[in-house]
């Protein structure tokens, strides 16, 4: 250690750390000035196409912004005419591609009911079951039955047992659904219909209360329990990249599924 | 001792460079994803139901109105059965406009829905052909009826659903049809 230290003290050293730094400051002006003449030189230009994944949900034809059902019931003079249990009405629900890449995707359909509170402030019913929220598709209550997968099968939607309750559904699409292309003009990819029709069971009309009209003798008040009840249906669409789609599916929603070569998703 | 105190900063320096790098590789490994999602829904519009009938006997020409009233509610179907003794059932003849012939229950059936604030019109039960010397305190007839809420088929439209049976909250038990 005398060694080193007698050595770092002799003026050599010290002339010599002079002459480094001298030769740094040099350099660096050097850099400097070559910095100054980049500013002169010719400007190239090169476009960098960045890949943008986007996701729609299409009711009746047309891309939803937030609200489902709307023109669910038509109205007549400002009217809304009243909702008919048993009835179904039409509510065509699909997928459409708004990015740039291709992309497979899942949905989840919640179905609820809504009870009217005293204070006008609703809260979720626990009395009245979702299955009497009823969607259709091709004739087929979608329920979880085998009739139900075989005809979203047909349609190329992918029931997930594991993850479905009476109250959720979740469907996989087992196809990569396209991107819009302006090289080959291809328009933008929708799914097929995982629904076409929306019904209320005729039995949320079965539970009544009955009470004796007063003054009357052998007449009675027939209250229907379920009465200004509201049923609702929430729809989430989730959307991942088709490239490395096993791994994307599995880190992005926690689902083990297989990309066949051809594209074709299935559920492990 | 010198020697001890450099390892833990050199561990230290090196887990920080890990972290560093850690971080990076986590942005090269996530992938493209987005979701959206719409809800919306209907409240239920199930009106209280009341009927009423209304029955008057008219002994000069011994004839029967029966008139079922939907005071209030949701639109209803209505069907009516007429009970006498076996021995005047062959001087009973019945007509109103909307009602069927009696079907093989038994029943008159009312063919048009009867919304709120709505009657039927008469059902007419007329006896003909009694014998003159029949006691009129003796000679009785009853009329029961019962109503159903309209029901929709799939494609909306209307029918009765005569085998529907209501659930009283509570109860227990089921009655079939509305009133009776």
């Amino acid at each position: 250690m005398k060694k080193i230290r007698k050595i770092l003290a002799s003026p050599i050293v010290t002339v010599a750390a002079f002459a480094l730094a001298v030769g740094l400051l040099l350099f660096s002006s050097v850099g400097g000035a070559r910095a100054a003449l980049t500013f002169f030189s010719e400007t190239y230009t090169s476009d960098i196409e960045m890949s943008e994944i986007g996701v729609g949900l299409v009711e009746n034809g047309a891309l939803t912004t937030g609200a489902l059902l709307a023109d669910m019931l038509p109205e007549t003079d400002g009217v809304r005419e009243a909702l008919k249990p048993g009835k179904h009405y039409t509510e065509e629900l699909k997928v459409r591609n708004t990015g740039s890449i291709d992309q497979y995707v899942r949905v989840n359909i919640h179905k609820y009911w809504m009870e009217p509170a005293a204070d006008g402030k609703e809260k979720k019913a626990q009395d009245l079951s979702p299955e009497l929220i009823q969607l259709w598709l091709n004739g087929t209550k979608l329920d979880g039955a085998d009739a139900a997968k075989t005809a979203l099968a047909g349609n190329g939607w992918l029931f997930d047992d594991t993850a479905s309750t009476p109250e959720r559904m979740v469907l996989y699409y087992s196809r990569p659904i396209q991107a819009a292309s302006e090289e080959t003009g291809a328009a933008a990819g929708e799914s097929s219909l995982f629904t076409d029709h929306l019904a209320i069971d005729g039995a949320v009309a079965k539970v009544t209360e009955k009470m004796p009209v007063e003054g009357k003798p052998g007449s009675f008040r027939i209250t229907y329990v379920y009465n200004d009840y509201e049923f609702c249906l929430d729809v989430k669409v989730d959307a991942v990249q088709d490239h490395n789609a096993e791994d994307a599916i599995l880190s992005a929603w926690g689902r083990k599924v297989t990309v066949a070569e051809d594209g074709t998703l299935s559920l492990d | 001792m010198r020697k001890k105190k450099i390892v833990p900063i050199i561990a230290a320096s090196a887990l920080a460079v890990c972290m560093v790098l850690a971080s990076d590789a986590g942005n090269a490994w996530a992938y493209f994803t987005t979701n959206t999602n719409a809800y919306g829904g209907h409240a239920l519009s199930l009106a209280d139901e009341v009927t009423n009938v209304e029955e008057g006997f008219n002994f000069e020409d011994w004839v029967k109105n029966v008139t079922v009233t939907n005071t209030a509610g949701g639109d209803v179907y209505v069907r009516a059965r007429v009970y006498s003794g076996s021995r005047y059932a062959e001087y009973l003849a019945y007509e109103g406009e909307g009602w069927g012939t009696a079907q093989a229950d038994g029943y008159f059936y009312y063919n048009n829905i009867v919304a709120a604030g709505e009657a039927t019109s008469p059902l007419k039960v007329m006896v003909k052909g009694i014998p003159e010397n029949t006691d009129a305190d003796e000679f009785n007839i009853a009329v029961v009826y019962e109503t159903t809420p309209v029901q929709y088929d799939a494609a909306g439209e209307p029918f009765a659903d005569w085998d529907l049976a209501l659930e009283e909250k509570g109860a227990g038990e089921a009655e079939k049809g509305g009133n009776s």
